[in-house]
């Protein structure tokens, strides 16, 4: 009878520890609570693509992006993106096609600055 | 909530098929209803043995080529279940009148035995191996019946046990060590491609180490990025502490050594290595190793009781019961060699020093005892299993680390500093500074107190475990092994947890004067005070802080969003040393063990004895290099992630990489030209 009493003590406390244990983790590993960072990414990262995301995981919302073909800033615009959202910016038709330079995509939270870019006419596909 | 609800249900159910009924059932089919083993050995030992017959059922399944998916896992659990029952059904028919354990009495050659022994802490009698006395209680029942302070004093270690491993691992439970990666892969390689791995060849791994989570990630349908792995950890790991208790408990018939062995194996270093690290750390061979070989020493153990016997009181029984133990010892012994080479190579070691040094020391009885040991093996239960096991293990799934290469990385002179011993300081910070002083005292007592009981196989599979494991780790030139010394270390904790336990009892317990005696009370109250503060300290400075999992879950965002990106004649390369849970990354592509390529950790590239190729480290260090560019053109890889932290600025001067990703952790380059 005791054998049996401490068997069920035993699968309490694991059933109790181990559904603790899934909570905890499910918490920890998802992707929004209690995290604070975003992530900017060219869609296609091996065309010739000027098509980006923000994802953003942060408490911020209010994004801002410049886009520049080297020095130049050749466009510019702003996204309200909520916690736990994606949202793609579609630049290729906009910008079109340049043959040889760097574009640059820069995206600000309003206190950090994250940037991705691209070289042109090396090795990209259309 | 609904699907939290249903994750777990299906988690507990996936947990009881592929965990507990197999073993649960074949007992039933080898002991039928009798008392021979309590409750709680019933329980334990049904997790072990469902283990390994998991793995002789997949092994099966590869010989047959029968895919392994949820359906078949079912119907083979299902089938096996079935069989053990429709044995045990056809044995309660045949004697429905006797427990199987008490059948006959007709075989034994040696007379009939004698009625109980009333129990007493000498060597285990026989009697405690059989089943039913006439009075209705067993020796099971007596042994594992406790006084309501022994019995709130399990209940208390357990609960305590249970609490601070789970503290910590709930600082610890996402998945993002790097041992636990590289073994998750190869479960969800298991999952998606119905069969079992390869390995590509390596020795590294072994499949007992995949098939639980493979067969629970089936049935479940649970992501093997969920806390399910881990937990499967945790609960092997208490069954291990439970094994040592109902090993101790069997060996010394004595209820206090065995809750003063939970005490310090379960309690006491309840978080260092090799605890709850090691199940955070998904150091799995190491915990699998831990349940399964004091289990298979349990089986020898209780098989050996016929040894311990004189021979006017050996029964039929008491053979019968050895036959049955030493089948299962050898199938745990299998299950042992299907999991853990290390494990398993200690155990080769301990049964070795164990068998020759019962022979030598019973060498005036020698005669009997080989006449015995003849009988128990040349029969048809331990042959079958033997013959059956060796045709597995050699014609049907051999393991990748049979063979000479993998041998001789294990054999030979120390190569490096780490593998040529450990010192008295490093064992004390290994397995703590009491359990290190207490066990050298409870051996030196036990082989005192041993000299008298030669016949006790139970007291020298102790003695042999812990001797032989400390001389590993202490002398491995001795052996001729070459292997990390602390590896081998960390295995002392469990002998010594039961020396100590046993030091403890025989120097304070034992002594008729301890209830009467204040000063001994009172040192005894000194030494357990002493090894409480020392292990539960431990535990108390081991408790991380609450872990940031930022990193971890921009990796996880990191590449899933490059396996969506890439195809086959892409190679992305990243990091080890500056990425969260990188060795993950392999889980979202399942494009090969080796894929992504990664740069390890620094001090790998300048280890003289073991060199290895440069490209990895060039390629993300110096990928202006004519090496790295090299490298490039030789494996193909054109993305690297790294931590934007540490290795962002050398891309970032190069016309010849795209900065495509960017997030606080991870940074991605694609190499254009």
């Amino acid at each position: 009878m005791q054998s049996k009493k401490i068997i069920i003590f035993l699968i309490v406390l694991f059933v109790i520890s181990s559904a603790y244990l899934f909570f905890v983790d499910s918490r920890d590993s998802d992707f929004n609570i209690g995290k604070d960072w975003w992530v900017v990414y060219f869609d296609e990262p091996k065309k010739l693509s000027w098509n980006f995301s923000i994802e953003n995981h942060s408490d911020k919302n209010d994004f801002k992006y410049e886009i520049f073909d080297g020095k130049n800033k050749v466009d510019e615009g702003a996204a309200i993106i909520a916690k736990g959202e994606i949202r793609s910016i579609t630049l290729d038709q906009k910008i079109g096609r340049i043959e040889n330079g760097k574009i640059m995509v820069i995206v600000s939270d309003g206190t950090e600055k994250k940037e991705i870019y691209k070289f042109t006419g090396l090795g990209l596909e259309f | 909530m609904v699907n939290f609800i249903q994750n777990q249900l299906s988690f507990y159910i996936s947990l009881a098929l592929v965990m507990f009924l197999p073993g649960r059932f074949l007992l039933l089919a080898v002991f039928g209803k009798s008392r021979i083993l309590s409750t709680l050995e019933k329980f334990v030992l049904s997790f072990g043995l469902s283990i390994v017959s998991i793995d002789f059922l997949f092994f099966a399944y590869f010989g047959l080529k029968i895919p392994i998916t949820r359906f078949t896992t079912i119907v083979g659990i299902t089938f096996f279940i079935a069989v053990c029952f429709a044995i045990y059904k056809k044995r309660e028919n045949c004697h429905p009148e006797l427990p199987p354990a008490t059948l006959s009495r007709n075989d034994c050659g040696h007379g009939v035995s004698g009625s109980n022994k009333k129990l007493d802490s000498g060597p285990a009698s026989p009697e405690l191996e059989r089943g039913e006395s006439e009075t209705g209680t067993t020796e099971s029942d007596k042994l594992f019946t406790f006084s309501k302070k022994q019995f709130a004093l399990i209940l208390l270690l357990l609960f305590l046990t249970f609490f601070i491993k789970t503290v910590f691992l709930s600082q610890t439970i996402s998945p993002n060590a790097t041992d636990l990666g590289h073994h998750m892969y190869w479960s969800e390689w298991m999952v998606e491609n119905h069969q079992l791995p390869d390995y590509e060849g390596m020795p590294d791994f072994i499949i007992g180490e995949q098939t639980i989570f493979g067969a629970v990630g089936l049935l479940s349908g649970l992501s093997f990025f969920s806390a399910f792995p881990p937990v499967i950890l945790y609960l092997v790991n208490m069954l291990g502490l439970l094994a040592i208790f109902i090993l101790t408990l069997r060996i010394f018939r004595e209820k206090n050594v065995a809750i003063l062995a939970l005490f310090l194996i379960g309690l006491l270093y309840a978080v260092t290595a090799p605890q709850a690290k090691f199940v955070s750390g998904g150091v799995v061979g190491n915990i699998l190793g831990n349940f399964l070989l004091p289990l298979a020493l349990y089986f020898y153990a209780r098989a050996s009781a016929l040894l311990r016997e004189k021979s006017q009181t050996c029964t039929a029984d008491d053979l019968k019961n050895s036959k049955v133990f030493l089948s299962l010892a050898i199938f745990a012994t299998f299950g042992l060699f299907y999991t853990h080479h290390l494990t398993a190579f200690i155990f080769l070691f301990v049964f070795a020093f164990l068998i020759v040094i019962y022979l030598l020391l019973n060498f005036r009885d020698a005669r009997e005892t080989l006449s015995r040991i003849k009988k128990i093996v040349f029969s048809f239960p331990v042959l079958a299993v033997l013959i059956g096991g060796l045709l597995f293990f050699f014609f049907i799934f051999t393991p990748n680390y049979v063979n000479p290469s993998a041998v001789n990385t294990a054999v030979g002179a120390p190569s490096k500093a780490t593998r040529e011993g450990l010192t008295f300081a490093n064992l004390k910070s290994s397995i703590g500074e009491a359990r290190l002083g207490l066990g050298i005292l409870g051996t030196l007592l036990l082989l005192f107190v041993y000299r008298k009981n030669r016949r006790d196989f139970g007291y020298l599979t102790i003695l042999s475990w812990s001797i032989i494991v400390f001389l590993l780790s202490t002398e491995p030139r001795l052996f001729f092994v070459n292997l990390p010394s602390d590896r081998i270390g960390n295995y002392l904790s469990y002998p010594f947890s039961i020396l100590s336990a046993y030091g403890i009892y025989y120097i304070f317990e034992k002594q008729k004067a301890f209830g009467q005696n204040n000063l001994i009370r009172s040192a005894f109250a000194v030494v357990i005070a002493f090894t409480l503060i020392g292990g539960l300290s431990d535990s108390i400075e081991t408790l991380p802080k609450q872990n940031d999992y930022t990193g971890l879950v921009q990796t996880f965002a990191s590449s899933s969003y490059l396996a969506a990106k890439t195809d086959l004649s892409d190679n992305v390369l990243k990091d080890h040393n500056y990425i969260a849970g990188d060795s993950w990354i392999k889980l979202f592509f399942m494009r090969g063990y080796k894929f992504p390529l990664s740069r390890g950790y620094f001090k790998r590239y300048e280890d003289a004895t073991k060199p290895r190729e440069m490209c990895t480290l060039n390629m993300i260090s110096n990928p202006a290099s004519d090496e790295a560019k090299q490298c490039y053109a030789d494996t193909g890889t054109n993305f690297v992630m790294v931590n934007p932290k540490f290795d962002s600025g050398q891309f970032r001067k190069l016309d010849n990489f795209d900065q495509i990703y960017f997030s606080p952790e991870i940074a991605i380059y694609y190499r254009t030209r």
